[in-house]
């Protein structure tokens, strides 16, 4: 019977430092090959503080919970400037150097002999000694950590976390840091390993280096993976699998020695077979849990399903002003000059059309103005304030939102997801808000929850709020990242090519709606388009490009008289 | 008809981008398609060639329907595709470039007098024979794009906008240089975003707008209008 409750111990440990791994890889889509290290951070620290300091193995495992937080933290403020690929080299090469730490600094770690003869966790004048004693208290850690993940994943935080995962740069569009938020993620993750690692130690009473061995990171590594990444339940599935499977088949007679052999192959071939035939590993995602709750019930907060707020006052109602001004802006690649003084002004509360042959410059325009680029020369201002060069979520801020023209929808996440993950100033994207201000977050939520709604009903998509974004066709993904969009609440809109590639009924379709939000909520917006039937619908007036540089500006019709653009446009003889 | 194009449907998986186009070329003819960026003209043309199957619709090509046949089918049958983003081998010499094109060629006894003809149209290449085509200038690479074309000698060539990115001088040569392939019997679909040269050389042209056709007119007509504003 001791044995069981040992091998429960072992799979109840494992778990915690699955569902860790689950945070970063499944949900922030972050693969690190060094996971074991930071459980090996918990279970050096908690010994060290238990047998030198003598405190009392809470406070221990919260300061190895600390510490792995801030290593994690620390850790991921540098590479996560770098992509993936070279993410998961850094991290094995993090693994190789704290291994090496592990082994030789003894003057700490006491090298390869590692630490024996951990004191026992005390509590109430209980000692957790044997597998009897001890499965309570793991059953609670794991809980308490089970909860902690639950409590992140379902929440805005959450949210944020699987839009990085989908589409980074879209996610960073809507106003989100997600830099924070991986720091944050990298750093929750490592000090919830650390839990498990400094819990397994006072188990075992003894921490060794080669607990911690890039074989172990792997092994974590396969086994989120075959419970479902991204799954809450897939960490509980794996560990019992691939630490359970193995223990239970020893009771066949001759199979232990066998098991202890090809285990590692094993586990490879595990990882193998589950990426050619099932990636998603048993319990796959499930994506639209997340507001099960309150879709279905929310009422939209008026009856024609939107709130007619005018949005685009919030600079002024002055018809006269300019709300988006560029100065002199250029931008070289090498020796192509795809930008050349350009100045132009969006004048508030009006639909601004950006137009010009292929090559001229408008996709550049749009990647200068929302921080994609940085600008050789000149200024872009909002509201008379400078934003040039801004980080993309800060120029979301500041109030202006763009669109994609490949879309950009978060495609493993559900419709009504997608929009509400891009509220600004979400509290349930403050940790601290989330664990201690619980009521307030709840409130938010549903709040938001209502608003996305009336978005969604306004572009014709509220019957598709759970549905998985990319179960959508093409159109209605057009229309739910409009609907996305007008969730940022951003006064100016830069929308690049919102029709290209929809047949002429969709595109009629966003034609109408696109004019009805901008006159409804007065918004400024920016239209870059090639199809001229949607700018002669939008557009009051309009830019003309070629070349890099402004040739004119006017309305369509003024435009279209002109014969040098003409010339321009439809080609020289 | 050398070619027949009928209601065909495609995109790229969930992206729908063609709703239904119908298109012929007949033989020795110029034909261009144009419109709005976005319209689907260059899907078109993979679409025919068998780059991207079509959901529906059917490509007849002399008579055979062709509508599932893959790029290689349709090149052993005469169609040779020229693509906006020019694939050409970068790092190799001009004239590996042309024996790569005509590697999979049926008759590879002729390649030499077949290169010989490609000379005589393209003295320049002639000239830069030992050079690596990443080094040559706009011009010339859609010029050995044409002439990689050209050794499996097509009955009919797609041309997705060949002015792209070449001077009004580069893109005479080029306008030229199909004028004469044309002359010699070989059938053209061009697309193009140059509209007044399109419409000058094509003895027909069809409108696209949002995956659609919207018209079909000789070029001769559409020359004789006053502005195009209408057709994007």
């Amino acid at each position: 019977m001791e044995y069981i409750y040992h091998i429960i111990i072992f799979i109840l440990l494992y778990s915690i430092l699955v569902q860790s791994l689950n945070l970063i890889m499944g949900y922030a889509g972050m693969v690190s090959m060094c996971h074991a290290i930071f459980s090996g951070i918990g279970a050096y620290t908690a010994a060290l503080i238990s047998i030198h300091l003598g405190y009392n193995f809470i406070f221990a495992m919260a300061v190895a919970f600390v510490l792995a937080a801030v290593t994690g933290g620390l850790l991921a403020t540098p590479f996560l400037r770098v992509r993936d690929e070279y993410l998961i080299v850094f991290t094995i090469g993090f693994q190789m150097v704290m291994y090496e730490f592990m082994l030789t600094a003894r003057g700490i770690t006491e090298g390869q002999g590692g630490i024996p003869g951990i004191p026992p966790p005390q509590l109430f004048g209980i000692e957790f000694v044997n597998p009897l004693t001890f499965l309570p208290l793991v059953v609670v850690i794991t809980s308490i950590c089970f909860a902690f993940s639950w409590r992140i994943i379902h929440s805005p935080f959450g949210r944020v976390l699987k839009a990085i995962r989908e589409d980074e740069s879209a996610c960073r569009a809507l106003g989100k840091n997600s830099l924070k938020f991986r720091v944050i993620v990298f750093g929750l993750g490592g000090g919830l390993a650390a839990i498990a690692g400094s819990t397994l130690a006072y188990y075992v009473t003894f921490v060794s280096p080669f607990t911690f061995v890039v074989d172990v990171s792997i092994f974590i590594i396969v086994m989120v993976v075959l419970g479902g990444l991204a799954n809450f339940w897939g960490p509980l599935v794996g560990a019992a699998i691939l630490v359970g499977l193995p223990e239970a088949l020893r009771f066949i007679p001759g199979a232990a020695g066998v098991i202890d052999a090809v285990r590692e192959i094993l586990y490879g071939f595990i990882l193998m077979l589950l990426m050619l035939f099932r990636p998603q590993g048993i319990l796959p995602e499930r994506a639209g849990r997340i507001l099960a709750k309150f879709s279905g019930n929310e009422k939209p907060l008026q009856e024609d399903g939107f709130e007619i707020e005018a949005i685009g006052e919030r600079y002024s109602s002055d018809p006269k002003k300019s709300v988006v001004e560029l100065k002199d802006l250029s931008k070289s690649f090498g020796g192509l000059e795809a930008v050349k003084d350009v100045s132009l002004s969006l004048p508030y509360g009006e639909i601004t059309g950006l137009i010009g042959p292929n090559g001229c410059g408008k996709t550049t325009i749009f990647n200068l103005i929302t921080g994609y680029l940085t600008p050789d020369k000149g200024r872009v201002l909002v509201d008379g304030q400078e934003i040039t060069n801004q980080a993309p979520y800060r120029i979301v801020k500041a109030g202006l939102a763009r669109s994609w023209q490949d879309v950009r929808i978060f495609n493993g996440m559900s419709v009504l997801e997608n929009v509400m993950v891009a509220f600004q100033e979400q509290a349930g994207e403050n940790l601290a808000l989330l664990f201690f201000s619980p009521r307030r977050v709840a409130e938010k939520e549903r709040r938001n929850c209502q608003k996305a709604i009336s978005y969604l009903n306004l572009v014709g998509l509220a019957e598709k709020a759970n549905e998985l974004a990319m179960n959508l066709s093409t159109a209605e993904q057009k229309l739910a990242a409009i609907a996305r969009l007008l969730a940022t609440e951003c006064p100016v809109l830069l929308l690049d090519e919102p029709t290209s590639a929809l047949d002429v009924d969709s595109v009629e379709r966003i034609i109408k709606l696109i004019k009805r939000v901008a006159e409804q909520t007065r918004r400024t917006v920016l239209l870059v388009e090639h199809n001229l039937d949607v700018v002669r619908g939008l557009v009051r007036k309009a830019y003309f490009m070629s070349e890099g540089k402004v040739l004119a500006y006017g309305e369509p019709s003024e435009l279209m008289a002109n014969p040098k653009l003409a010339e321009v446009y439809f080609g020289i003889d | 008809m050398l070619l027949e194009i009928k209601d065909l449907k495609a995109g790229y998986g969930k992206k729908q981008v063609l709703h239904g186009i119908s298109m012929s070329v007949d033989k020795g003819e110029i034909v261009a398609l144009i419109g709005h960026n976005g319209a689907g003209k260059s899907t078109a043309l993979k679409a025919t060639f068998g780059l991207i199957t079509p959901g529906e619709g059917e490509v007849i090509y002399e008579g055979m329907n062709m509508t599932d046949y893959p790029p290689g089918a349709k090149l052993d049958a005469g169609i040779y595709h020229i693509p906006q983003e020019q694939f050409l081998f970068n790092d190799l010499a001009v004239r590996d470039n042309l024996e790569m094109s005509f590697f999979t060629a049926k008759d590879q006894g002729r390649f030499e007098s077949k290169l010989n003809g490609i000379y005589d149209m393209f003295p320049v290449l002639k000239k830069r024979l030992d050079q690596t085509a990443g080094t040559l200038s706009g011009g010339e690479r859609r010029m050995l794009g044409i002439a990689m074309g050209l050794l499996r000698e097509p009955k009919l060539i797609l041309v997705d906008e060949p002015s792209s990115g070449l001077s009004p001088v580069a893109f005479q040569g080029v306008v030229q240089t199909l004028q004469e392939i044309n002359n010699q019997g070989t059938a053209v679909l061009l697309v193009e975003q140059n509209v007044k040269v399109a419409f000058k050389i094509s003895r027909r042209v069809y409108v696209m707008k949002s995956g659609q056709i919207i018209l079909e007119e000789t070029g001769q007509k559409l020359l004789e209008r006053n502005q195009w504003w209408d057709l994007f």
